[in-house]
């Protein structure tokens, strides 16, 4: 386990080191890797835990608002940073405990995450006047807000995170992100949140309170969503309701579809395949971006239903197991013409 | 209450709209004891099952675990004060290994480490270690009876409720299943829910039959077996 994830780690960093000389446009590469910790957090609360939230963009867009008021606020960026984290993952944890101990089924978790990603987003674009304002930050309506203060190195003050060392700041905190759900699925927690996916009512059988477990996981899911918003903040400089829009729920489920929600490797996938394609795709007009996107979403779903990671996954394991059986043929046909 | 009844049901009544399912069913159930609960079918004891484990809660009446009263408490609450449960259709975790599944059970009250030694103990009691890291839905329906048995058995219950545990099985399997509820029943009182008559005399010492949502007698199996009442609505006349 422990050289698994040693190796896990340097296959990570090493990618991490190399990507920006693969790709010369770190700009875009930084959001990628943005997009990637969005969808990790969604792949563990829907792959692992069996929660289909249809609002993950609203921890996401909490997670940059908290950040740029808090930076208007307290003009101490690493403070708002932090804060960014706990705003979405209480926000979670209150709309999770209702949805949970509330009983609602599948179903209705998705229509309730949904509409409350839709009610932020109706209320942030509706915040243009003057009255609303937190502290000394104005809400901005559908401006957003703009101008404040960004992530500073934390000796030196006077230097900002941008362009590279924004890549690889946002870089590792998605390493330690993976790194740490992959420890989190080994350790009890996770091994009872993925029993709970399989069957909740043997899960609550045997003593655990379901309820309480996937409400952590759901608030976990929330706080990473919240730091990918954040990092999102200090990438763009402005947050604006977009971020909560309906498109970026959608997008980020997609993300997920596609790479694989079975594994955590699989939404980070989908998220820079994905996200790269549309990039790709805003640098031209002969094609409608959502059009692609949707009819990727629709063959994957017919052709590849596990996702582009688990999938892999399952050929490779196929072949190898195909290959010890080989061998194991060999070897009996070696002893067997041993013993003639 | 007594104090050697390790469950207690008092007026129990569950109504569902205008239909009355169970009726002022008054139950108990010593330490150590082996009960076996029969029926014909809607007579109320798969009701009266769901009312035990915290999956329906009744419209009347009380359940006492131990002297506590339970009533309405959640599944988990009940499973966490020591009543292990094993459900009709095998309720597993299908994409899990049986001895994840045993496993997680036994984590509940241990730690890691003992859950694992937990783990080895009961995979080795119900012989299932060569199906220890098989996915549980690969596994026939025998196997999964004997993997939720063993799910039950990690979490050293005091009390066991099994509901249907011979349903689908083998003679073969049968046999073994026979013997398993007797080694439970060395450490735990047990509830049985069955059909299987054959089954009933082969592990129970005393029956509780039901009939039309309230308990028509309670007395030994053999006892049960020649009355006429319990021939005339549930057994036949040639049982």
């Amino acid at each position: 386990m422990l050289r698994e994830a040693s190796l896990s780690a340097i296959i990570g960093l090493i990618l991490m080191l190399v990507a920006p000389f693969v790709f010369d446009d770190i700009y875009t590469l930084t959001v990628l890797v943005i997009y990637g910790l969005l969808a990790l957090s969604l792949g563990f609360i829907w792959g692992f835990g069996g929660i289909l939230c249809f609002g993950q963009a609203a921890f996401f867009g909490l997670g940059a608002y908290a950040f740029a008021i808090a930076s208007i606020n307290f003009a101490e960026p690493w403070a708002a940073a932090l804060i960014a984290l706990i705003v979405p993952a209480l926000f979670a944890a209150a709309l999770g405990a209702m949805l949970f101990y509330g009983r609602l089924s599948d179903v209705y978790l998705a229509v309730v995450t949904l509409v409350a990603t839709l009610i932020l987003f109706k209320f942030m674009n509706s915040t243009a006047g003057s009255a609303y304002k937190i502290g000394n930050a104005r809400l901005g309506g559908y401006n957003g807000i703009p101008g404040f203060d960004t992530l500073t190195l934390p000796w030196d003050r006077s230097e900002y995170l941008i362009d590279e060392s924004l890549y690889y700041f946002c870089a590792l905190i998605l390493l330690a992100a993976f790194l740490g759900l992959r420890w989190l699925l080994t350790a009890p927690f996770g091994r009872i949140l993925v029993g709970i996916r399989e069957n909740e009512l043997r899960a609550e059988l045997v003593g655990y309170d379901v309820r309480l477990i996937k409400t952590l996981a759901f608030a976990i899911g929330g706080m990473l969503a919240g730091m990918a918003g954040m990092l999102f903040a200090n990438w763009a400089e402005i947050v604006t309701p977009n971020l909560f829009s309906l498109s970026q729920s959608a997008e980020v489920i997609i993300w997920v579809i596609v790479g694989g929600a079975g594994s955590l490797l699989g939404p980070i996938v989908g998220a820079f395949a994905l996200g790269a394609l549309k990039f790709f795709l805003g640098q031209q007009t002969l094609v409608d971006n959502l059009f692609v996107l949707g009819s990727l979403l629709v063959l994957a779903v017919l052709f590849l239903p596990r996702g582009i990671v688990p999938t892999i996954a399952l050929l490779f394991k196929g072949r190898r197991k195909g290959i010890r059986k080989k061998g194991a043929r060999r070897t009996s046909r070696r002893r067997v013409r041993h013993a003639r | 209450m007594r104090a050697d009844a390790i469950l207690e049901t008092r007026g129990v009544t569950v109504r569902f709209g205008g239909v009355t399912a169970l009726e002022n069913v008054d139950f108990r159930l010593d330490n150590g004891e082996l009960r076996c609960l029969i029926g014909p079918n809607g007579a109320g004891k798969s009701t009266f099952f769901k009312c035990l484990t915290g999956l329906l809660v009744p419209s009347e009446g009380s359940i006492y675990l131990q002297g506590e009263d339970f009533t309405g408490a959640h599944p988990h609450a009940i499973a966490r004060r020591g009543v292990g449960i094993k459900t009709q259709v095998p309720s597993v975790m299908n994409t899990l290994s049986a001895s994840e599944n045993i496993w997680l059970s036994a984590r509940q009250a241990q730690t890691s480490r003992e859950a694992n030694r937990t783990t080895e103990e009961v995979l080795q009691r119900l012989e299932l270690q060569d199906i220890a890291t098989d996915e549980v839905a690969t596994l026939a329906h025998g196997k999964r009876q004997l993997v939720e048995l063993g799910i039950v058995m990690a979490g050293r219950p005091s009390l066991v409720l099994l509901d249907e545990p011979a349903a689908g099985l083998t003679g073969e399997e049968v046999e073994r299943m026979v013997s398993v509820i007797h080694e439970l029943n060395r450490d735990a009182a047990l509830v049985i829910v069955e059909h299987d008559m054959h089954f009933v005399r082969s592990i129970a010492q005393a029956v509780t039959v039901f009939h039309q949502g309230r308990v028509l007698t309670e007395a030994p199996v053999e006892a049960v077996m020649a009355d006429p009442s319990v021939r005339d609505v549930y057994l036949g006349k040639r049982a």
